[in-house]
């Protein structure tokens, strides 16, 4: 049975796969870590107002 | 008592049965009129495509009382269906969308805390459907969550009971698929040991906090 992969970011930093976000990421046991990585608080916050403003 | 006296009182007596009539008659008007819009808003319950219905602010807590639940089956049926209601804040029935594609259900909701049930199916996509939720406190799942996206991150006071339910609603079959939480709110529900144990059901789910 696969152990359950858990990341933690640092502080002021975020995970990212490229679509999803997450400063805990408890990671699929079928899938592995290297498609996350981290970014800065800022470069999530500049993604996230783009996505809003796009959408709208 | 005198006879001036006596039509005095029963001239009182009659204005204060008149007022309750014409009270009773307001508010029994107003309820069959309310009645009568619902049931033809959600077409005697066999509406189906609920698209932009509660989008923007005209309804709130007050002149919103669907009569039925809210079942979108139609491709795209529930799509922008409260999009940007900043005055609800309970949906007050059962939302049922089984189908495909609809989008940003409840985008921007800022006041919205309950939404008693949430019927979904697997078949169920949740494009944005969650953004800007920040008031949300409880929604009881029901259904399996197998597509992606399903992200309810803003939702900071999420019950623990709320949080449950999604967890259990993930699929057990799919793989590589992510569902979006909010950190704190899984913080203030559970202890880790509470949290490992829930998260042990669903190892083929990646489990975002933020």
């Amino acid at each position: 049975m696969k152990t359950r992969i858990t990341l933690y970011a640092e502080d002021g930093r975020v995970l990212t796969d490229g679509k999803h976000f997450g400063r805990i990421v408890h990671l699929d046991t079928n899938v592995d870590a290297t498609a996350w990585h981290e970014i800065s608080e800022e470069e999530y916050s500049e993604i996230q107002d783009r996505t809003i403003s796009e959408e709208i | 008592m005198t006879v001036a006296e006596q039509i005095l009182r029963a001239k009182d007596d009659y204005d204060q049965v008149h007022e309750a009539g014409r009270q009773k008659g307001h508010l029994e008007g107003r309820e069959a009129y309310r009645s009568d819009f619902w049931a033809e808003f959600q077409q005697n319950g066999n509406c189906h495509n609920y698209d932009s219905a509660f989008r923007g602010d005209f309804f709130n807590d007050a002149i919103y009382n669907p009569t039925y639940p809210i079942i979108a089956s139609d491709t795209y049926g529930a799509s922008y269906m409260y999009m940007n209601n900043k005055r609800l804040t309970d949906t007050k029935v059962t939302i049922s969308v089984p189908g495909l594609g609809s989008g940003m259900v409840f985008y921007q909701t800022s006041r919205l805390k309950r939404i008693p049930t949430l019927e979904i199916s697997d078949k169920t996509t949740f494009s944005n459907w969650f953004a800007g939720c920040s008031a949300l406190e409880e929604m009881n799942v029901v259904g399996t969550i197998a597509q992606n996206e399903f992200n309810v991150r803003w939702s900071t006071g999420l019950s623990k009971e709320s949080l449950t339910g999604i967890i259990r609603a993930l699929s057990d079959t799919t793989t590589g698929l992510t569902v979006t939480l909010s950190l704190a709110a899984v913080k203030n529900a559970f202890t880790d040991q509470e949290w490992d144990s829930l998260l042990s059901t669903k190892t083929n789910w990646t489990v975002s906090l933020i």
